[in-house]
């Protein structure tokens, strides 16, 4: 089946300062359907800071953003959620004291949209836990549904935080240092996952500086330094980038 | 003096439940001694001055409290951690000295007449929200309010909303403590602002502290064990805070969780179908 590259996220001119410290400075790109897009550039670039606007928890300064067509710039988190926004975090963020299942099952839409009706029909349906459990199987987590968030092993707590991420059938999944802390085989594991499930989701956004994850996964990237984007492009366009290669890739930036 | 102790057993129970109730979405509130002296006053005024029956009184009341806490709530609960206590304690001082500048209310005197409350009221009150209680911590709601407990950013972004559930749970807790004060006055016939003050509210978090957060059965064994051990210990007469005080801090040394910790899950995964 071919998508076509319909627009899922248009990030037009985004400005974001924290006091006397500009983090974005007119930062543009855009999300199509279909697409893996890597998101890099060196650590205090502004990559978390554009995760964090994105997901309404910074709003920007200046600047628009769209998603699938609708104006999204001052919407807070729970609606850009409900919308169909999700992400993970750099630091890993579950909630460790309940079990993994409950995690995924949070992300449920009908119970998120209205709380109190919940009460009413007392317990989970059997069908939200079933597909609660086939999300948990898609990352290999089924046989740990019992067990507690917090006594994951590193490479399960992350791939739960992508699960609990998709329970939500969001349009747009951002994924921020997926691979951080990760070595060689679970980096390559880990890609596998994000490669099954990138049908689920419209767009897949991954942030890195680790290029083993985005090679061969990301079919367009987006530089950043210094809060600006210095390019985007196909990943070669992007890799083969003079700006690119001298303030990132060759690390020969002086102190 | 068994009825006393019973009654003063169930009034502590509901009160330590309003303030797990607020808990449960994460805030910790210190002014539900506050909510307890609105809801004994506003039912005192409704028995008293207009003459309608307590049962009728106890709705009232509540309402009162709760759209009251959810009107406070909402700029209040936009504070967090020592920022929310500090706020909340500044609630029961506000309304203790509110109600002591009110002439229509007795002032500092106080006011009196109230009557009828009686113990299967209380305890039908405790059977009820008890009941309610466990069968929310089955609910998808209580797995939504504890992902907030838990991170409050994840479960915004995942959709929740967090100020609605936040100020809704305080709504709820603060008619609860109202109810409970409203009981509480209609028992004790006579009150004064004084009744109300912040030591009241601090002894209600820690009913729930010292019995555990993580589920219903805790602030009601916290609450239990509080009130009937005071009384117990009468034969020590003079050490008795003392002896109270040394107990407490034992307690939190050895149980930091609480004496009843455990949390119930939510959902468990599906028995394979036969």
């Amino acid at each position: 089946m071919s998508v076509p590259p319909v627009l899922t996220l248009d990030v037009d001119a985004v400005c974001k300062s924290f006091g006397g410290i500009q983090a974005l400075t007119d930062v543009s790109f855009e999300v199509r359907g279909g697409e893996i897009l890597g998101l890099i550039g060196p650590n205090g670039a502004g990559k978390s800071v554009l995760i964090n606007v994105v997901s309404g928890i910074y709003p920007p300064d200046s600047g628009t953003l769209r998603f699938r067509g609708s104006d999204i710039t001052r919407l807070s988190s729970h609606m850009l959620g409900r919308l169909g926004i999700a992400r993970t975090f750099q630091n890993i963020r579950l909630f460790r004291r309940m079990t993994v299942l409950e995690n995924v099952l949070v992300a449920e839409k009908r119970h998120l949209l209205r709380p109190f009706s919940s009460v009413l029909g007392f317990g989970t349906r059997r069908a939200e836990i079933e597909a609660a459990m086939a999300g948990l199987a898609r990352m290999h987590l089924a046989d740990r549904a019992e067990q507690l968030a917090g006594t994951l092993a590193y490479g399960d707590a992350r791939r739960l935080e992508i699960a609990r991420a998709l329970a939500g059938e969001p349009r747009l999944l951002f994924l921020d240092e997926p691979a951080a802390g990760m070595n060689e085989r679970e980096t390559e594991a880990l890609k596998e996952d994000i490669a099954r499930v990138r049908g689920a989701v419209d767009a897949i956004v991954i942030v890195e500086h680790d290029m083993e994850l985005l090679r061969g996964l990301a079919s367009r990237m987006v530089a950043l330094d210094y809060g600006r984007k210095i390019a985007e492009g196909t990943p070669q366009e992007v890799l083969s980038n003079p700006q690119v290669v001298e303030t990132y890739l060759g690390g020969a930036r002086h102190a | 003096m068994i009825s006393d102790y019973l009654m003063l057993t169930g009034l502590n129970i509901l009160l330590a439940w309003s303030v797990y109730v607020i808990l449960l979405s994460g805030s910790l509130s210190f002014a539900n001694g506050g909510f307890m002296g609105i809801g004994c006053y506003a039912a005192g005024v409704v028995t008293v001055k207009l003459g309608w029956p307590l049962l009728l009184a106890l709705p009232v009341a509540g309402l009162a409290a709760g759209l009251l806490g959810a009107v406070v709530g909402l700029p209040a609960l936009r504070t967090r951690g020592v920022y929310l206590i500090l706020v909340t304690i500044g609630i029961t001082a506000c309304v203790k000295v509110t109600i002591e500048s009110i002439p229509y209310l007795g002032g500092v005197q106080g006011f009196g007449g109230m009557g009828g409350s009686a113990l299967w009221q209380v305890w039908g009150l405790v059977a009820l929200v008890g009941a309610a209680l466990f069968a929310l911590s089955r609910t998808p709601l209580q797995r939504i309010l504890d992902a907030i407990r838990e991170d409050e950013t994840v479960a915004r972004c995942l959709g929740a909303n967090v100020v609605y559930l936040k100020v809704a749970m305080f709504g709820i807790g603060a008619a609860l403590a109202a109810v409970a004060g409203g009981l509480y006055g209609h028992y004790y016939v006579f009150v004064t602002p004084d009744h109300f003050n912040i030591l009241v509210s601090i002894y209600l978090v820690l009913y729930v502290i010292l019995g555990g957060v993580n589920n219903p059965w805790g602030p009601a064994l916290g609450a239990t064990a509080m009130s009937l051990l005071p009384e117990a210990s009468r034969v020590l007469q003079d050490w008795r805070p003392t002896v109270f005080g040394v107990l407490i801090l034992g307690l939190l040394l050895v149980r930091p969780q609480g004496l009843l910790p455990f949390r119930l899950r939510t959902a468990r995964p599906p028995r394979p179908r036969p």
